[in-house]
């Protein structure tokens, strides 16, 4: 499986990259992108099974790629993982058709309860 | 307070789930400021508007750029610890965010390096402070509220 990993944070993408291993999910491709727009481009260029997009980002958010990804008809799944969880937001992303709504601080055991259908 | 749990609980309860860090709030304690070298800033602009800054000591930021990128934390280069810095200031003002007004927005962070910092935004005051002791030092998470300012 193809995985990408938006976020503008380098410490984050690795700090997700991290909890995918520990939650047991080896042997995956993962790519990075640390903004929608980046992201969106290399989704176009490729389209990865599984989109792990952070909220705040600069260029592009990851509502507004999630968004995106939906009007362009992208067949991939996009999992918000983000601080910020507001009622709105997390309907906001379900409206867009988000796979998942994840908040920081997360645990591996998070990862793997959202992913484990997919991946696992 | 703007919010039920205290800015110190929000910290604490932020960086000891994703850092792993055992860590306290500490209530009296003397801090020379020369050694808090760093310091990282998230703004919270709606109904209710202010700020998160973190600010802690070069081997404090050091040892979490170290712990999530599983870097060496002497020699690693200073983006990889502002990044750190400002991705835990983001993590404790999302965590803030998530109990005030859905309508409120986070601004991107922002990293201010050097010593004797002090670190405002305008028209601000601080309404909260907590000092957490962690592995490789102390750290001090404040929040400021910006109000209005009224001409006479």
């Amino acid at each position: 499986m193809k995985l990408l990993i938006v976020d503008d944070s380098r410490a984050m993408r690795m700090i997700v990259q991290r909890t995918l291993r520990q939650a047991g999910f080896r042997g995956h491709t993962v790519v990075e992108a640390s903004n929608g727009k980046e992201a969106l481009d290399a989704i176009e260029e490729g389209v990865p099974d599984i989109v792990l997009t952070d909220w705040n980002m600069p260029e592009m958010t990851g509502i507004e790629l999630l968004e995106a990804v939906k009007q362009k008809g992208i067949a991939t799944k996009v999992g918000v993982v983000t601080s910020q969880a507001t009622p709105e937001m997390q309907q906001r992303a379900a409206d867009a058709g988000a796979l998942f709504f994840l908040t920081k601080p997360f645990t591996a055991d998070d990862f793997k309860a959202v992913l484990d259908p997919v991946l696992g | 307070m703007i919010t039920t749990e205290s800015i110190g609980g929000i910290a604490e309860r932020v960086l000891t789930t994703f850092m792993g860090w055992e860590m306290q709030i500490v209530e009296s304690v003397e801090l020379d400021p020369t050694n808090m070298t760093i310091a990282g800033s998230v703004q919270i602009d709606g109904p209710w508007s202010g700020a998160v800054v973190l600010n802690c000591s070069e081997p404090v930021a050091r040892h979490a750029a170290a712990q999530i990128g599983s870097v060496d934390p002497v020699t690693e280069h200073h983006h990889t610890v502002d990044d750190a810095v400002s991705e835990l200031a983001n993590m404790i003002a999302g965590n803030l965010k998530a109990s005030l007004s859905e309508t409120s927005s986070l601004s991107l962070p922002t990293i201010a390096t050097g010593s004797n910092l002090c670190v405002r935004i305008a028209d601000s005051i601080t309404i909260d402070q907590a000092v957490l002791q962690c592995p490789k030092g102390l750290l001090t998470v404040t929040l400021l509220e910006r109000r209005a300012v009224v001409d006479v």
